[in-house]
C-alpha cells in the first residue's frame, strides 16, 4: 500500500468516528493552546524587555554603583563596618554611594570616555500658568538613549540650562490644548530641601515626549521631566544640601569609547568590577529580563507539557479501542494480502493525524483568540501599543509537528496489537 | 494445482489438542470449480483456510499455483492472498461506513495498484456483480444479497487465479443465495477463475465439477473431474 493510501483511508476512518476523534484531539489541543500561547507570550515579553532596554538605556554605557548589593543583589545582610558612603534605602536597608572620588577615580579607567552622575530628584510638585500642581521627577536628558517626541525636540542634542522636556501625560494636566501648545511655555518646577525650605524653578519647554510604553517609570505613569545635567546636578544639590547624600549618588552612567562593540563594554565592565564596583549594562538587563521570562515560560511550558502527557494516554485508549472495534476489519485487511507492517502504519497515521488535528485546533484557537484580544491585554497589563503574544510561524508549525510526534508515539502500542492479530481469529471475532 | 501433501492442522497444547484437519491428501486442477462439502466441524473451513494461505498445516505441504505455502516467508504469503486469491466469506466483511467503490478499492491499494487504473477495474468488477450505480452508496445501507456480491466485486477486481468462498450463502435467504451462487459460476465461466467453495448444501456442491467431501478433518469422498 502506498504512503497517499495510508494516508487517506486513515483519514476516512477518523471522519467515520468523528466525535471520537475530535473528542482526543481536544485533549492534545489543550495541550497545544497552553504551549502556543506561552511560547507568543514568552516571545512578547522578550522583545517588550528588549525594547524596554533599548528605549532607556544606553548600549554603549554602564550603570555603576558603589555597592554591589544595588545592581546585583548579593550582599550582605548582616551589619557593615562604618562608612560615611552609607545612606538608607527605604527604611531597613543601607547602600554605599558613590562619592565625587569615586567618580574621578571611574573616568581613568581604560576605554572609559566620560561619566555622569544619577541626578534623579523628587520634586515637590510641577505646575504651570492654568494647571494644578502635580508630582513629579527631574532627571537629567540623556542624548544616547532614544526618546520619541511627540512635539519640538532637543536641539544640538542637548539641552540647555532652563529647558525641558515634559512627558505628554502633563500636557493636559498643566492646562496647555495639546503637545505643540506646550511649547515655548514656561513650567514651574518646586523643590523641597531636605534640611531646609521649597524653592520654585522655571522652565521653558522644549520638547513633549510621548508616552512610550516601554518607559521605565513607577506606577507605569510617565512622570520623568528632562532637564539639562547642569540644572539637575543643580537641583540634586539644592535638595540633599547639608546631608549624607549631598554630592554622592546611587548610580553613575559610565560611557565606554565604541562601547557598541561588546569586547569594549565588556572589557570596561570586567575592570570596574574587579575595583569593586557593581556594574551593568544594557545587556546585562537585557539578559536578566530574558533570565526571568524563560523561567516564567519553562514553569507555563511544564504546566502545558503535564496536558499533554495526559492527552497521549488519551490517544493510546482512543486507538486501542479502535483496534477492538475494527478486529474483524483488521482480520479483512489480512486475510487481503495486507502486511502487518502496513495494517501498523495504517493505525500509527490515524494517531498522528489526531494529532495533527488536535495541534491545529490547539495553535488556531491561541493564535485567533491571541490576535484578537492581544490589544485588550497588552493594554490591561501595560504594553502600551507593544503586544504581549506574538506569534512566530515557524515556532508553531515545530509545535505542530512536536504534538504530531507525540500522537504518533501514542499510536505505536494500540498499531502493534492491531499488527499482531491473527487473521482468522480476527475474523472470528464477534 | 491445488495440491495438498498429508496435511494436518492442530489446535491447542499438550492435553488438550483438536485436530482439525487430519492427513489430507488432494490434488487438484486450479481451473475448475471445487466444492468442499462437509458438516459443521468438519474441517473444511480450516482446510480452505490452509488452501488460502491465512494458516499454515501443523504437517504436510499445501502447494497451490506452483507455490509451496509451508516454505513461503509472511511477505511472500501477503503477495499470494493479494494477487493471486480473492476471498468471500459468509458474513461478508464489508466496511460498512465506506462505499462500495472504497470498498472494492481496498485489494487493488493493497497491490498498489496505480491510482490511474483503478477506477475502470473498480467499475467493471461493480459491473460484472450487477452494482452499476452503487459506487457512492455507503455499504451499510445494502441488502444482504447486495453486501455479498460487493464481497464478490472486491475478489474479483484484482483478477486472481481463485477465488475462496467461505459458505457464501449462509446469511442469505435461498433465493438470494442462488443468485449469489450463479454469480460465482458465471463469474468461473466469463473470466476463468477457479472457484473453491466450501460449503454444506449439497444443491452447490452438486453444480461444481469436483467435491471434496470431508469428515472429521479428512477426505472421506472425491466426486467428479478430478483430472
Amino acid at each position: 500500500m502506498i504512503w497517499r493510501d495510508i494516508l487517506l483511508r486513515s483519514a476516512r476512518t477518523l471522519k467515520q468516528a468523528k466525535v471520537r476523534t475530535l473528542l482526543t484531539a481536544l485533549a492534545l489541543a489543550v495541550g497545544g493552546f497552553t504551549l502556543t500561547a506561552t511560547l507568543a507570550a514568552a516571545n512578547g515579553a522578550r522583545l517588550y524587555g528588549s525594547k524596554l532596554v533599548d528605549t532607556n538605556f544606553d548600549p554603549s554605557s554602564l550603570i555603576v554603583s558603589k555597592s554591589t548589593d544595588l545592581l546585583s543583589r548579593n550582599g550582605s545582610d548582616k551589619p557593615q563596618p562604618y562608612s560615611t558612603d552609607y545612606t538608607a534605602l527605604g527604611r531597613n536597608t543601607l547602600i554605599e554611594e558613590l562619592s565625587q572620588a569615586d567618580l574621578n577615580k571611574l573616568a581613568q579607567f581604560p576605554g572609559v570616555e566620560s561619566v555622569f552622575e544619577d541626578y534623579s530628584t523628587a520634586a515637590l510638585y510641577v505646575t504651570a500658568q492654568g494647571g494644578g500642581k502635580y508630582t513629579g521627577t527631574t532627571s537629567a536628558y540623556d542624548s544616547y538613549v532614544t526618546h520619541q517626541f511627540s512635539a519640538g525636540g532637543v536641539t544640538n542634542s542637548n539641552l540647555s540650562n532652563n529647558q525641558v522636556v515634559l512627558p505628554d501625560d502633563y500636557i493636559s494636566l498643566l492646562g496647555f490644548k495639546n503637545a505643540e501648545d506646550a511649547i515655548g511655555k514656561t513650567i514651574t518646577i518646586a523643590y523641597r530641601q531636605t534640611l531646609g525650605g521649597i524653592e520654585e524653578k522655571q522652565f521653558n519647554v522644549v520638547g513633549v515626549l510621548t508616552s512610550p510604553s516601554t518607559l521605565i517609570n513607577p506606577g507605569n505613569i510617565d512622570t520623568t521631566l528632562l532637564v539639562s545635567s547642569s540644572d539637575a546636578r543643580g537641583i540634586y544639590n539644592y535638595v540633599n544640601a547639608g546631608t549624607i547624600n549631598y554630592d554622592r549618588y546611587l548610580t553613575a552612567t559610565v560611557r565606554v569609547k565604541n562601547g557598541t562593540n561588546p569586547t569594549n563594554l565588556a572589557t570596561t565592565e570586567a575592570a570596574i568590577k574587579k575595583a569593586g564596583y557593581g556594574a551593568m549594562s544594557a545587556k546585562d538587563l537585557q539578559a536578566t529580563i530574558t533570565q526571568i521570562v524563560n523561567v516564567l515560560q519553562y514553569i507555563i511550558l511544564v504546566f502545558g507539557l503535564i496536558a499533554l502527557i495526559a492527552s497521549f494516554f488519551g490517544v493510546v485508549n482512543t486507538q486501542y479501542i479502535s483496534v477492538l472495534e475494527r478486529t474483524r476489519e483488521i482480520g479483512l485487511m489480512k486475510a487481503l494480502g495486507m502486511s502487518s507492517g502496513v495494517v501498523s502504519r495504517l493505525f500509527v497515521v490515524e494517531a498522528a493525524w489526531i494529532g495533527v488535528i488536535g495541534a491545529l485546533i490547539g495553535s488556531g484557537v491561541a493564535i485567533i483568540l491571541g490576535v484578537s484580544l492581544n490589544p485588550w491585554i497588552s493594554s490591561k497589563i501595560g504594553f502600551g501599543s507593544n503586544r504581549l503574544l506574538i506569534f512566530h510561524p515557524i515556532q508553531v508549525l515545530g509545535l505542530i509537528i512536536f504534538l504530531t510526534l507525540i500522537a504518533t508515539i501514542a499510536g505505536l502500542l494500540p498499531a502493534r496489537k492491531a499488527a499482531k492479530l491473527d487473521p482468522i481469529e480476527a475474523l472470528r471475532t464477534e | 494445482m491445488i495440491e495438498a501433501r498429508n496435511i494436518s492442522k492442530s489446535y491447542g497444547k499438550k492435553n488438550n489438542i483438536m485436530t482439525a484437519v487430519n492427513g489430507i491428501n488432494l490434488k487438484l486442477p486450479d481451473t475448475k470449480t471445487i466444492a468442499i462439502v462437509g458438516k459443521s466441524g468438519s474441517g473444511k473451513s480450516t482446510l480452505l483456510h490452509l488452501i488460502g494461505g491465512l494458516d499454515r498445516p501443523t504437517t504436510g505441504e499445501v502447494i497451490i499455483l506452483k507455490h509451496n505455502l509451508t516454505k513461503l516467508n509472511k511477505k511472500e504469503m501477503d503477495k499470494y492472498r493479494s494477487q493471486d486469491l480473492g476471498f468471500v466469506f459468509q458474513s461478508f466483511f464489508v466496511e460498512p461506513n465506506q462505499t462500495c467503490y472504497q470498498n472494492v478499492a481496498l485489494p487493488l491499494e493493497i497491490n498498489k495498484v496505480p491510482a490511474s487504473q483503478r477506477k475502470q477495474r473498480i467499475l467493471n468488477a461493480l459491473a460484472q456483480v450487477d452494482l452499476v450505480g452503487k459506487e457512492k452508496n455507503k455499504a451499510r445501507t445494502l441488502s444482504g444479497g447486495e453486501k455479498q456480491r460487493l464481497a464478490i466485486a472486491r475478489a474479483i477486481v484484482t483478477e486472481p487465479k481463485i477465488i475462496l468462498a467461505d459458505e457464501p450463502t449462509g446469511n442469505l435467504d435461498s433465493a438470494t443465495g442462488d443468485k449469489v451462487i450463479d454469480l460465482l459460476f458465471n463469474l468461473h465461466k466469463s473470466n476463468g477463475t477457479a472457484l473453491v467453495i466450501v460449503t454444506h448444501d449439497l444443491d452447490i456442491a452438486k453444480r461444481c465439477d469436483i467435491r471434496v467431501y470431508i469428515k472429521d478433518g479428512q477426505v472421506d469422498k472425491l466426486e467428479g473431474a478430478v483430472k
